[in-house]
């Protein structure tokens, strides 16, 4: 039997380990890094200390912190680390039909109003990552296309005993 | 929550389309209340708003886990509604605000909604956890008497006589409330990883047991 503590303590550990690390060998073309323009691979993105670390391609190493990134070179960031964080996922949801990728082109609601790019018309989809939601909330292009994040802090499990 | 709110089809839709969805277990969470375990099937039983608020926290966050509304313990539909669409609001307006001036957004929208809801600037500016610092709740509400209705006989002219004066479970509920806006204006934009590694200021320190009248299985 797998004893629950194990379980806890390994979704703690992946909650308390709070950075993403890249492997996808994926050089963007960030527009001011420093100052300066730079092509750079997306290393690491720490969300407790507001961090991403670049690689150059000339080998260096840049911590550059979020808040000094422009509004541009931060979703080019955040699309580079959904594209690592998801590769896995999306693959499953393509091989499930009933399971709608949520990156469709953005729809029209009800009004006629058109909706965040990203949004879900399907099913909720329930996250238990919380740098994966944070990759999600991101819009694509505009700071209008960025979506809330919901938190359900529950004692036990969502869709099992609670 | 699970088997009442989350099945409705309008929250449904509501978090699907216009939110990004994260849980997370508190279970080995010091922090966390304790709870007859009860499977998705199980029937619902009878809760009022802000019951097993140390069992389930409903927090909204910012793509950037920045917490800019917190609803504690348990929702009806129309109650998760209301806060999704305080919360779809508030985010919205935070996106056309400067950097600078979030926090202060936060702090006012959280303080205006207390007012609507009858709340007194004396209540607002309290110190402390309401509900776990033990502070009485019938004081909550909006022109009641503070003499407990627990008192036989204690009403306050106008109402009957025999009649409780203050109803305590709308006292409880309002004292969440408060708690729970309280903590958004004394820490906006709290990250969500603060948070998680100290939720007591929302949650309290006290430990709670909560049980629905569906029972469980024990399990």
């Amino acid at each position: 039997m797998k004893p629950r503590w194990f379980v806890f303590a390994l979704g703690l550990l992946a909650w308390a380990t709070s950075s993403i690390h890249a492997s996808a060998d994926e050089y963007i073309k960030l527009k001011q890094i420093q100052g300066q323009p730079l092509e750079a691979r997306v290393e690491q993105y720490d969300l407790g200390e507001q961090t991403v670390t670049l690689t150059a391609r000339d080998g260096r190493e840049i911590v550059v912190a979020v808040a000094d990134l422009s509004a541009q070179d931060k979703r080019l960031i955040a699309k580079a680390l959904e594209r690592q964080l998801f590769q896995k996922p999306k693959a499953k949801q393509e091989a499930r039909p009933e399971a709608k990728p949520a990156d469709r082109p953005a729809p029209l609601d009800q009004a006629g109003v058109k909706q965040p790019r990203g949004a879900n018309k399907g099913p909720v989809v329930w996250h238990n990552n919380l740098k994966q939601a944070t990759t999600q909330a991101l819009g694509n292009e505009t700071v209008q296309d960025d979506r809330p994040i919901v938190w359900f802090r529950v004692l036990g499990d969502l869709r099992g005993l609670m | 929550m699970r088997t009442v709110s989350f099945s409705q089809p309008q929250v449904q839709q509501s978090l699907s389309r216009d939110f990004v969805c994260f849980t997370t277990s508190t279970e080995g969470d010091p922090t966390a209340g304790q709870s007859i375990r009860h499977r998705p099937q199980d029937p619902a039983g009878q809760c009022i708003r802000g019951n097993g608020q140390q069992n389930v926290q409903t927090l909204f966050l910012t793509p950037e886990g920045e917490i800019f509304h917190a609803a504690s313990g348990y929702l009806s539909p129309e109650d998760l509604l209301t806060e999704l669409q305080f919360a779809q609001k508030l985010f919205s307006e935070l996106k056309e605000t400067q950097p600078t001036d979030r926090a202060d957004l936060v702090k006012t929208s959280h303080r205006e909604r207390l007012e609507k809801i009858g709340f007194t600037a004396e209540q607002i500016d309290a110190q402390g956890n309401l509900l776990g610092a033990g502070m009485n709740m019938q004081l909550l509400l909006p022109g009641s008497n503070p003499i407990s209705s627990f008192v036989p006989g204690a009403t306050p002219a106008g109402q009957d006589a025999g009649k409780p004066a203050v109803d305590p479970f709308a006292a409880f509920t309002r004292g969440q409330i408060l708690t729970d806006h309280k903590f958004c204006i004394d820490r906006p934009l709290m990250s969500a990883v603060k948070f998680e590694k100290d939720p007591t200021p929302l949650v309290g320190n006290g430990k709670s047991f909560f049980m629905s009248s569906s029972g469980g299985n024990g399990g």
